[in-house]
């Protein structure tokens, strides 16, 4: 899958310079850099979410976002959100949640809610995955679940998977391409060769 | 059972006590001034069966609601139109915000007087006078519902691709919701009480008509009849439809 963006600006501040990126199936791939370096900005607008300075965008591959927040429908069962999105199919239980498909999300901690994001993306059946800090504020027993569940994903699925994180051992644990995303603007830089910056 | 018990304590035997207690009371001032500026409550009851009985309070109860209603519905379309779009576009709202100040602030006697010059005294001028007033208050009320709208869910229907209706079923409206219901029981409060109005001003039929009727006849139990039974109405309304609306509307906050 390959994305081209010219630069992105917010008001009368440049957040990226243009980038170009290809996305193979079966990888993940880690957007790494600090906060506010731009990594949400690009997830957005691969997600189709955010035009670039010239005003397009592209997009029209079905691509699924788990977002910062879990950003879930309030007033929706936890079934129901996942279905906002497509067919359950057995989601909820192959991401432990199982019993929570008629609660409301205000019964949920932070980390169910998340997996419950995470199984609306899912439940999406997207050509692309993007996870924007999947594993913020998660203990580490979580962290490890959900990383196990992001590589069985990879290896059964056969779609590319972005997730923007800061922390390189996400990167490290999940076996991904680390793309960094420094300056101002930011511009990409990586190590693998598929992966190219344009000024 | 307990918890049963405390609910229709809580639901119906406080408010029915809280009535029968004012009855009372009124009961008792009307008795100890034993003025005909203060008609008792059995005297209110039988002016009420002779209004009942004649047809005349079902026919001018009833011509008071069908106007009640339409210009309810109109300034709810209106104002929830107008609202909804300053809400969501910025320069709108500030080039439009003094009109609506403006809107806000003008007299209900000057927008009936003004309407009824302006249209002639006919049923489209009381009804719009009567929009009017209420068209600034619902479009204030949902333009903050607008501004208040989650973008974060917004996007989510970007993302999974909700068609509009969806997006408006299933993402804007519920958190619309609450701002229209607060909207829809101000307005019907509010409207009712300018009907009386223009209906004394212009008309010569429905409630306020009658209640000018009876001012000049000095006959305070009947003005009582017509006052207290369409309150009732009002009652009835916000008992069996709006609060209904809202329970449904605010279940999943577990109130």
């Amino acid at each position: 899958m390959e994305f081209s963006f010219a630069s992105k600006t917010f008001g009368t501040r440049k957040i990226l310079g243009p980038i170009r990126l290809s996305l193979p199936k079966g990888t993940v791939t880690a957007l790494m850099g600090p906060s506010g370096s731009g990594k949400t900005t690009l997830l957005r607008l691969m997600a189709g979410l955010e035009r670039d300075d010239t005003g397009t965008n592209p997009i029209t591959a079905k691509i699924g976002m788990m977002f910062q927040e879990p950003r879930l429908l309030p007033w929706k069962t936890v079934l129901e959100n996942v279905e906002v999105a497509g067919p359950e199919n057995g989601l909820l239980e192959s991401l432990g949640l199982e019993g929570t498909a008629n609660l409301f999300p205000r019964h949920l901690s932070l980390g169910m809610a998340r997996r419950v994001a995470f199984a609306r993306a899912l439940a999406f059946q997207p050509d692309l995955l993007l996870l924007d800090e999947p594993f913020a504020s998660l203990d580490d027993a979580l962290v490890e679940r959900m990383r196990a569940m992001i590589l069985a994903l990879r290896d059964t699925c056969d779609i590319p998977i972005v997730i923007a994180t800061h922390n390189k051992d996400d990167a490290l644990a999940l076996d991904a391409q680390r793309l960094a995303l420094n300056g101002s603007p930011a511009e990409l830089r990586a190590a693998e060769s598929h992966c190219d910056q344009h000024m | 059972m307990t918890v049963c018990f405390e609910a229709m304590v809580k639901d119906v035997i406080t408010p029915v006590l809280s009535t029968l207690a004012l009855l009372t009371l009124w009961a008792i001032l009307a008795l100890v001034l034993h003025s005909r500026y203060l008609p008792a409550p059995t005297e209110v009851a039988l002016a009420f069966v002779s209004e009942l009985s004649s047809g005349a309070l079902l026919y001018h109860g009833g011509i008071t609601f069908l106007r009640v209603l339409s210009a309810f519905l109109l300034a709810m379309t209106v104002g929830t139109g107008l609202g909804l779009a300053l809400g969501r576009n910025a320069k709108a709202n500030r080039f439009f915000d003094p009109w609506l100040i403006l809107a806000l602030n003008i007299p209900a006697l000057v927008t009936i007087v003004f309407c009824y010059l302006w249209m002639g005294i006919n049923e489209a001028a009381a009804i719009t006078a009567v929009a009017l007033n209420k068209i600034p208050n619902t479009a204030i009320t949902m333009r903050e519902g607008a501004r208040a709208l989650d973008p974060g869910l917004e996007d989510v229907a970007r993302v999974y691709r909700l068609t509009g209706w969806q997006k408006f079923r299933q993402v804007l409206w519920p958190q619309l919701e609450p701002f229209m219901a607060a909207s829809v029981r101000s307005g019907l409060a509010l409207i009712w009480k300018i009907v009386l109005i223009v209906e004394l001003i212009g008309r010569s039929n429905g409630v306020g008509f009658q209640i000018n009727l009876f001012f000049g006849q000095f006959d305070l139990a009947r003005i009582l009849v017509y006052t207290l039974g369409f309150m009732a109405v009002v009652f009835i309304i916000e008992a069996l439809a709006i609060k209904p609306w809202e329970k449904r509307a605010r279940a999943w906050r577990g109130e």
